[in-house]
């Protein structure tokens, strides 16, 4: 008897290969006749292009060809595609300091590199428009508003509420920072192209590629077996990959692109800087009256992604009779935004939960106790309820991990030393998103099943995923599972890794495409006439553990397979969500406590212990499942303390080097307790699987800025928390 | 780019004397740094890695160490830790085990950056600097080794061989203010060093001037306030005025500038707050004659 793996710890199937150096990444593919491609971009902020002189570079050891505005590589425009608005290269206007204006191929890498900083540009400069401050108010982007009968406005209903809090944030740029830097590498074979690339979703990459290019669909795949890290900015494709796979055309040879990592800083997507204002009215004992929730975001003259942090988290964290939700985007000339994990979430929730923090001072309730007045079982705006939420557990058993009874409301009141000693809480929530999804199920004469999803490992254990899930199916060791992902070749229907979505949508495929390669593996076993079970009926043949058995004879499916001399039974499956499922509000949820120290002198603020609960629906892996969540509350550290990108009036990111740029290191992370409830939810599949991903992100920055608050009696509002913002 | 790998001390003086645009790379932590940003392209490189003499230290006649411009911080600490105790605790803020594997006393003094971490413990031990060329060989003292901005004495024939630091007399303390715990640019730091023998203390301000900074008043003064106490005959515990106005003077002594890490308010301040408390830790030690504290 096989013991299901579901939910227990397992190592991931993929980790020796990663740990040896014998994963290949997008870089890592040297096909024969291969040539390097360095990028050129633009140094001032915004302009045109006019004039560039690539003589120098032409000259150089082993150039093979100068590519710019003035002899471009042909790119359709983007139509609808997300991403960029525009395409490299096919004009000489300048959006922001950072974009492509020339692409230098050569026979290594060092010679690209050095020929591309022999390029010299001229151009006509215009003032950049770089601050958020200054160029606000945006354009809002569809309001939210739920007003109780006869309340005329948000404002009335805050005048009228006993209490009211105005909080106003604001955070700079983020960087996603992947492990592995933006690669690609083309190779054409005639009119089909192989794109080697890291990408959250091989199909969807793979149609923009095509698209771009101007070729059919069906004439590009897109291989990104191993991806290191995507976080969002692999769910684009963006401008450096088009330009590779354009030149290999141009060049009819396979072309290399791998940025260096300030590179990545420009021309690749960041988190959008956004500014916040929560205003809450509530009555003497923190009961919530209205809500209003006004966001700035930077959305860029070049495109990207759209921050609107209010509707995924002020419209759904907590019940209360008015709401009014502004989100308003502002254009401004910096490098293009994408979503990072917790896109907008994680802003959110740390405005939102902020000013809770700040009304629990005011009224004198409990945190905790504050938020379980608020308790929403069903989504305030549009009144659906909620498919399964177990939040106030996750206070509960949270606190009394996290030893929250021994806190002192009173800020200072606690010190180690010179240490001052501050706990913090906060709430999480993430929507949970079922997609569409498809598999494909392989018995395979080597006695293996291939599980095999167009989905994306991007780190997050996907391949696992698969495998435990195809082990528990069919009853069979995990070690038996042969999973497949990151390839665009895979059977069509394979989700993106965002939205935290790939385990929801992907698991109840696997299970579907598992139970119809049993079909049709005892299909085959009676319709062929080597095999043993010829000529019974279907009906009286089962499958058990990798065995098909009838009438006293059972029969392991290699030897089965081998015997019928057929070398593989498949089936492919589509499973999408339930009709009933849109009567529900899915969401995650979790509750973070934690302690910081901050020293009363130099005002160092760090994290002592962390601890956090979720419910997350059931978790497939729980090493995967706590790898998750740790490193996503330890990102919460660099939003909280660490992580800013501000920017210059000049349109130059101010630190746009991992030196400068500072993520928290081992030193900054200390023993982080995880913990989930074991709640699957019955709504959104038969397993239950939310998704976790990403909601380990979401608040845990505002539970250290409550902690650093309950420390020190200061109240940091401007991102991040620094050491001249506490004295 | 030429890469000349000399194996003896020699032969590296004889290169660095034909090729003074040759630059030279030991640990290699700040030089590949400024090589891949491209902010400088040298027509050669001088390996010093192979150069057996580099990478040695040795007591001294008078109790002292000199120490081979070569031995990365990771021997510092594991070797040093009692001879020359401020430096180790330097040496163990130094970056990542990575860094500290590879980078050097030598290179961290080459690179001369007023935020290198073992200036303020140089400084405040009075180390000399032994630098030598195929012209003959000069010690010149830590104090009189920087010139600026990322800029010292040493002359473009010459190489760093070795920092000469008198023996540890008495207590020393190193301190650092960084954004994070670790892999961090000081935002500011302090070293401090008691010299019973001759009843004088020594101090180095790092990170909050365009050269590493000796407060040359506060020095001064706690000399004065030892003497006038006869606090090293009988050391009794520090008043609080003694430490607040040594801090003072320290945070007088810097001349920071706002950046991104902090602003020049901030450094003062914190100056002020490292001296008092490097200085509380020595003085403890001195009374106990205890163990060195870690800062
Ligand atoms: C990730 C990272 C983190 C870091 N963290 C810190 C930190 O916390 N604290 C800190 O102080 N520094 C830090 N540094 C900077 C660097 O590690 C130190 O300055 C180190 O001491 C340099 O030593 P090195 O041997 O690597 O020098 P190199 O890089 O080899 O040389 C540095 C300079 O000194 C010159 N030089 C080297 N040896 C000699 C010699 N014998 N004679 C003459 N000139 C010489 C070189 O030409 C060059 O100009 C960090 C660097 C990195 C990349």
């Amino acid at each position: 008897m096989t013991v299901s793996p579901i939910g227990r710890e397992i190592d991931r199937v993929d980790g020796p290969l990663k740990v040896t150096g014998s994963a290949p990444y997008a870089a890592d593919y040297r096909p024969e006749g291969l040539v390097y491609a360095y990028l050129v971009q633009a140094t001032v902020g915004r302009g045109t292009v006019r004039g560039m002189d690539v003589s120098r570079a032409e000259a150089a050891p082993g150039v093979i060809a100068v590519f710019t505005p003035f002899h471009p590589l042909p790119l359709k425009s983007p139509s609808g595609e997300s991403g960029e608005n525009y395409s490299a290269l096919q004009d000489t206007a300048v959006r922001f300091r950072g974009q492509i204006i020339g692409l230098v191929v050569a026979d290594t890498f060092e010679r690209a590199r050095d020929a591309a900083a022999l390029v010299s540009a001229d151009y006509t400069v215009t003032p950049s428009r770089t601050s958020l401050a200054d160029a606000g108010p945006g354009v809002p982007q569809g309001l939210v508003q739920k007003l109780a009968p006869g309340v005329s406005s948000i404002d009335a209903a805050l005048a009228s509420s006993p209490v009211t809090i105005t909080t106003s944030v604001s955070q700079h740029a983020h960087h996603h920072i992947a492990m592995e830097p933006h690669a690609t590498t083309a190779v054409w074979v005639d009119d089909q192209l192989t794109v080697y690339c890291g990408a959250q979703s091989p199909q969807r990459a793979a149609a923009t590629i095509a698209a771009r290019l101007g070729v059919e669909p069906a004439k590009v795949r897109l291989i990104c077996r191993y991806t290191g890290g995507g976080f969002g900015q692999r769910s684009p494709v963006w401008n450096e990959a088009l330009l590779c796979a354009a030149a290999a055309r141009a060049l009819r040879r396979p072309v290399k692109l791998v940025l260096s990592r300030e590179q990545v800083f420009t021309a690749i997507g960041h988190r959008a800087a956004v500014r916040q204002t929560i205003r809450l009215g509530a009555e003497a004992d923190g009961r919530l009256r209205a809500l209003s929730h006004d966001s700035d975001g930077e959305l860029p003259a070049a495109g990207g992604w759209q921050m609107m942090p209010g509707r995924d988290t002020s419209a759904v964290a907590y019940r209360t009779p008015n709401i009014r939700i502004d989100q308003r985007l502002v254009t401004l000339d910096t490098p293009p935004t994408w979503s990072m994990r917790a896109p907008a979430e994680a802003p959110g929730m740390f405005a939102l939960e902020t000013a809770m923090d700040e009304l629990a001072v005011r009224t004198g309730v409990d945190p905790v106790e504050l938020r379980l007045r608020n308790y929403a079982t069903e989504d305030p705006v549009e009144g659906h309820p909620f498919s399964s939420k177990y939040l106030d557990e996750c206070y509960r058993v949270g606190a009394e991990r996290f030893g929250w009874s021994r806190r002192t409301a009173l800020p200072r009141s606690q010190t180690d030393g010179d240490w001052l000693i501050g706990m913090g809480m906060a709430s999480a929530l993430y929507p949970a998103w079922r997609q569409p999804a498809s598999a494909r199920a392989r018995f395979r004469d080597d006695g293996r099943v291939a599980v095999a999803s167009a989905t994306s490992d991007v780190g997050t254990g996907a391949f696992t995923m698969l495998a435990v899930v195809g082990a528990d199916e069919l009853g069979l060791p995990v070690s038996s599972i042969a999973a497949e992902v990151g390839d665009s070749a895979l059977p069509p229907g394979g989700v993106g890794a965002y939205g935290s979505s790939v385990t929801t949508s992907t698991v109840p495929a696997v299970q579907a495409a598992c139970r119809a390669a049993v079909k049709a593996l005892v299909q085959s076993a009676v319709d062929n006439p080597r095999s043993p079970f010829a000529g019974l009926a279907p009906a009286t043949v089962r499958y058990r553990q990798g065995r098909i058995e009838a009438n006293g004879r059972s029969v392991d499916f290699r030897t089965l397979l081998r015997t019928m001399g057929v070398p593989h039974v498949e089936a492919v499956s589509t499973s999408a969500p339930d009709k009933s499922a849109s009567q529900y509000k899915f969401h995650c949820f979790g509750a973070h406590f934690c302690e910081v120290r901050v020293h009363r002198l130099t005002g160092e603020p760090r994290v002592n212990r962390f601890t956090s609960v979720f419910d997350v629906g059931r978790v497939v892996n729980a090493k995967a499942a706590r790898g998750q969540l740790t490193g996503a509350i330890i990102w919460g550290i660099g939003h909280a303390l660490l992580e800013a990108d501000p920017i210059e009036p000049d349109g130059r990111f101010a630190a746009a080097s991992m030196a400068d740029y500072l993520v928290p290191v081992h030193a900054d992370t200390p023993e982080i307790d995880v913990h989930w409830l074991d709640r699957p939810d019955p709504h959104i599949s038969e397993f239950g699987a939310r998704g976790l991903g990403e909601i380990g992100l979401v608040s845990s920055a505002a539970a250290i800025g409550n902690a650093v608050f309950n420390a020190t009696g200061i109240r940091v509002h401007d991102l991040p928390i620094t050491i001249d913002k506490l004295l | 780019m030429d890469f000349l790998r000399p194996t003896s001390l020699a032969d590296a003086l004889s290169a660095k004397a034909d090729q003074p645009e040759a630059v030279p790379i030991a640990g290699g932590t700040d030089v590949m740094v400024e090589l891949n940003f491209d902010h400088r392209r040298p027509s050669a490189l001088l390996d010093l890695t192979r150069v057996p003499e580099l990478a040695t230290w040795e007591p001294t006649a008078d109790g002292g160490t000199r120490l081979g411009a070569g031995v990365p911080y990771t021997r510092i600490i594991t070797e040093l830790g009692a001879r020359l105790p401020g430096l180790a605790m330097a040496a163990r803020t130094v970056g990542s085990p990575q860094i500290r594997n590879r980078g050097t006393v030598g290179g961290n003094l080459g690179a001369a950056s007023p935020a290198g971490d073992t200036h303020p413990v140089l400084l405040a031990v009075d180390a000399a600097v032994e630098l030598r060329s195929v012209r003959g060989t000069r010690v010149v003292p830590v104090r009189e080794f920087y010139t600026g901005v990322k800029r010292s004495v040493l002359a473009s024939d010459e190489l760093i061989t070795a920092v000469l630091l008198p023996r540890a007399g008495g207590p020393q303390q190193f301190s650092k203010v960084g954004t994070r715990n670790a892999m961090v640019i000081a935002v500011c730091s302090f070293g401090l060093a008691l010299h019973p023998g001759d009843g004088t203390v020594g101090t180095g301000i790092g990170s909050a001037g365009p050269t590493p900074l000796r407060a040359t008043e506060a020095e001064w003064f706690l000399t004065g306030e030892l003497a006038d106490g006869d606090l090293w005959e009988s050391p009794k515990p520090l008043t609080d005025s003694v430490r607040r106005r040594f801090g003072e003077l320290v945070a007088e002594a810097a001349a920071p500038i706002d950046d991104v890490r902090g602003s020049a308010a901030y450094r003062r301040h914190a100056l002020s707050v490292l001296a008092r408390r490097t200085l509380g830790w020595a003085w403890q030690d001195y009374r106990t004659g205890g163990d060195q504290r870690c800062a």
